[in-house]
């Protein structure tokens, strides 16, 4: 229809504070891409231009106006040298971590992009997306940050151990942690994505605020601060409870917060002035309830989050999940798209 | 000093790490605002890349700092438009061949132009038809020139905000432009139109031209007045003009510098992104100044130093902008280099008269306008390029479905060639006609080729 945005010009709109014709509707769509495209999950996470195929095939499916790369949180700490299971119906988790002993951490390297672990596996995927919808959909990256990264070098509880016991070698997993993400994150840039910065492993659900506050922010800083320099608008996502953390995550410098378990209107108001927001439809909301449910639960949704002043994005708390039943997805995104702002040009 | 090179949008996405903090964050716009992170620009293309401009993946840039520096300006030009108007400031669209109108729009305090027109590059820039597939809606296909995409953006309203005044041109300008502008009105703006005359070369009838025209823009400054809640003033445009004659005295500057005897010290597209600041100056005319000057003295420390890009000896005068920015580099890459250029933006180019009546002074610039009279005259314009710059070949990239492009490649085909010097003709074809564009690449190999033969016959 003329005169109808594209989710590209919806979203640019929104990173430079004019506001579009309605709130970008971008549920995150990852592995129930796979279920859409009908694909195994270890095909999916191994093959960039199956996992592309995928979300384009979703995209077309349901109309949702971005593109999302992402297998699973240890994509990084893998290519570093950590294990990881692979599996036919869900995602890859945690098999052996590369760190046994502190000793270990300075041999570790922040891996090449290009030609380590299933990291090209991201590269290929969107370049595959650029290339075919590149000038229409956003692409994000999910890339994890510092914290997460280096659970899934060390183990996630003898890094959280780590944190209390030997500090320094926590910091020091960290860092090289930080600089693997800068690395990957320039390469996903290159290719054409915008990173989207994951830290479900500094939720309030897993760490106390003080924790987040010496071990998880200090590194969500530099990491955006490193891309603000070029200028790119980053989204922090951080899964689970972040309700007693929601002053903190302005100071990481995230352009867009996309919140899981915390309420929205808190969120408003501890940063809506300074940060955009996405969110927040409880993923599991999409497994059993009934279409009136999810458009109730959206409609409040939108009613709070479209008065944020610094903008707002709909979306779901965490990943669509992979069994998700399509029409509850479709009802979800069929009430975003019919949400609108009092857009006089 | 660093040799000059051209690079690519990785190496230039690695080297921008060297550029200093503090560098990147003091080169601003808008400087008589309170610092505000977005008026940031100094940015490697690939930040506009991630954004969708697709296109900056496979072109290639110049290595220096002023060189980017020129290619964030032009790039953030959209994002700065918006800015002006959330900071409160007076958006001016002007259309159809009105760079010339522009000294007057910014004479008035708080008040920037940014010319539709140009959304014709998008497009190219973002390998895609949206903007064409929108004016096709609403009537304006492929019969239509490249400048439809401004309508796209009209009725897209995501590209730039709503203009507080919109100035279109009737009488003597671009028919495309002019349907353009009718389209726009018919999807609910409002337009305020300027009558061109046409350029009559008859001795008598100048000066009743000029005082036409003249009245027209006394007409457009009570207009403006309106918009902007501020008087005009004379003394403000003088002042105006003397900014804009230091714009327009820095591209002819930079034009000689590109045209030089030594090494090849810039490339084609960062010379088309200085000659059409000229236009509006991308929305902010003093930090363009600075831009072009700094661009200027980094070319002109090259040709002193004879430091340049290897390997391109091919003098080529280049005829009407390419609306695909790919084809210069390709020109490039095949040993061509960029010495002259006739880009249809003739009113934006001469320096302004600063006595006399100030009006008549920008009737007397708009009267040079490339398309406003007899192709004769932007005939002339292109051989003087060719004497001038001593090419070796003309390019001519025409627009397809542009209504000037037919009556005028012909007569320009046949003055080059009575002045001795091949000329290569072929209608830029829309992003995603990959068939048509390799076919356009062969040619322009094949006439590179041609012209590298013919030289070395000359040379013995």
């Amino acid at each position: 229809m003329p005169g109808e945005m594209n989710p590209r010009e919806r979203w640019g709109l929104l990173l430079i504070d004019e506001i579009p014709d309605r709130p970008p509707v971008y549920p995150l769509v990852t592995a129930h891409a796979a279920a859409v495209y009908g694909c195994d999950l270890t095909t999916y996470v191994t093959n960039g231009k199956v996992m592309a195929e995928a979300q384009l095939a979703a995209q077309r499916k349901y109309g949702h106006e971005g593109l999302s790369v992402f297998s699973e949180v240890g994509i990084i700490a893998e290519a570093m040298g950590s294990r990881y299971h692979y599996r036919q119906y869900d995602v890859p988790i945690l098999d052996q971590p590369i760190i046994d002993n502190h000793n270990q951490i300075e041999k570790l390297q922040a891996p090449d992009p290009g030609s380590t672990g299933r990291l090209s596996v991201y590269l290929d995927a969107i370049d595959t997306m650029y290339e075919a919808a590149g000038d229409i959909l956003p692409i994000f990256a999910f890339i994890p940050c510092s914290f997460t990264t280096a659970a899934g070098l060390r183990g996630v509880e003898e890094f959280l151990m780590d944190t209390v016991l030997a500090p320094e070698a926590a910091h020091a997993i960290l860092d090289i942690s930080l600089q693997a993400a800068i690395r990957f994150c320039d390469a996903c840039v290159l290719a054409g994505a915008l990173p989207v910065l994951v830290d479900p492993l500094a939720s309030g659900s897993v760490i106390s605020r003080r924790t987040y506050q010496e071990f998880a922010l200090p590194y969500q800083v530099k990491l955006i601060s490193y891309l603000h320099r070029y200028d790119l608008d980053i989204t922090l996502h951080v899964c689970g409870d972040t309700s007693k953390m929601l002053d903190l995550i302005p100071q990481s410098g995230a352009d867009l917060f996309s919140l899981d378990q915390a309420e929205l209107p808190q969120a408003v108001a501890e940063m809506g002035e300074r940060v955009r927001l996405v969110g927040n439809l409880s993923p599991s909301s999409l497994l059993p309830s009934s279409h009136q449910v999810i458009s109730d639960c959206t409609h409040r949704i939108l009613s709070q989050g479209i008065p944020n002043p610094k903008g707002f994005v709909l979306s779901t708390g965490c990943e669509v999940p992979i069994k998700c039943q399509p029409e509850k997805l479709q009802a979800l995104i069929q009430v975003g798209k019919q949400a609108h702002y009092d857009f006089q040009w | 000093m660093i040799p000059a090179k051209q690079i690519n949008y990785r190496q230039w996405h690695e080297l921008f790490k060297e550029i200093p903090d503090e560098r990147v964050k003091n080169t601003r716009y808008y400087h008589h605002l309170p610092d505000a992170e977005w008026s940031q620009y100094l940015f490697p293309p690939s930040t506009h890349a991630v954004y969708g401009n697709r296109l900056l993946r496979k072109m290639k840039f110049d290595n220096s700092p002023a060189a980017l520096r020129l290619w964030g300006f032009v790039l953030s030009e959209s994002e700065r438009i918006y800015r002006a108007r959330q900071a409160g400031m007076k958006v001016v669209a002007v259309v159809g061949d009105l760079g010339a109108i522009t000294p007057l729009v910014y004479s008035f305090p708080d008040t920037v132009a940014f010319y539709p027109d140009c959304l014709w590059w998008t497009p190219f820039l973002m390998e895609s038809r949206v903007l064409f597939n929108e004016a096709g809606q609403l009537g304006m296909g492929e019969d239509c020139c490249f400048v439809r995409a401004a309508l796209g953006a009209f009725s897209k309203r995501a590209y730039f905000p709503k203009p507080n005044l919109i100035i279109g041109t009737v009488g003597a300008t671009c028919d495309d432009m002019a349907a353009v502008m009718s389209g726009t009105e018919f999807i609910g703006n409002d337009v305020y139109y300027l009558e061109l005359p046409a350029r009559d070369t008859i001795p008598g009838n100048q000066q009743r031209q000029l005082s036409f025209l003249a009245d027209r823009y006394r007409e457009v400054a009570t207009r403006l007045e309106a918009v902007t809640g501020h008087s005009f003033s004379e003394d403000r445009l003088h002042e105006t003009v003397g900014k804009v004659n230091l714009i327009r005295s820095l591209i002819s500057e930079v034009k000689d510098l590109a045209a030089t005897t030594g090494p090849n010290p810039m490339g084609g597209m960062e010379m088309m992104n200085v000659e059409f600041a000229a236009l509006s100056y991308y929305g902010d005319l003093e930090e363009c100044t600075a831009v072009l000057g700094a661009f200027r003295d980094e070319m002109k420390a090259r040709v002193e130093q004879q430091n340049g890009y290897p390997d391109q000896p091919l003098r080529i005068v280049w005829v009407t902008p390419p609306a695909d920015p790919i084809l210069q580099n390709y020109a490039e890459d095949l040993g061509a280099r960029i010495v002259g250029s006739e880009y249809v933006i003739n009113q934006s180019t001469p320096a302004l008269k600063t006595e006399g009546d100030v009006f008549e002074n920008l009737a007397e610039g708009q009267l040079a306008g490339s398309l406003m009279g007899s192709s004769r005259f932007r005939v002339d314009l292109v051989v003087d390029q060719v004497r001038r710059a001593k090419a070796d070949g003309v390019i001519i990239s025409g627009i397809f479905a542009s209504t000037h492009c037919p009556y005028e490649t012909r007569p320009i085909i046949d003055a080059v060639r009575k002045e001795g010097v091949p000329v290569l003709a072929f209608d830029v074809v829309a992003p995603g006609k990959k068939q048509l564009q390799s076919q356009i690449n062969n040619r322009m190999e094949a006439f590179i080729e041609s012209l590298r033969m013919r030289r070395s016959r000359r040379a013995g």
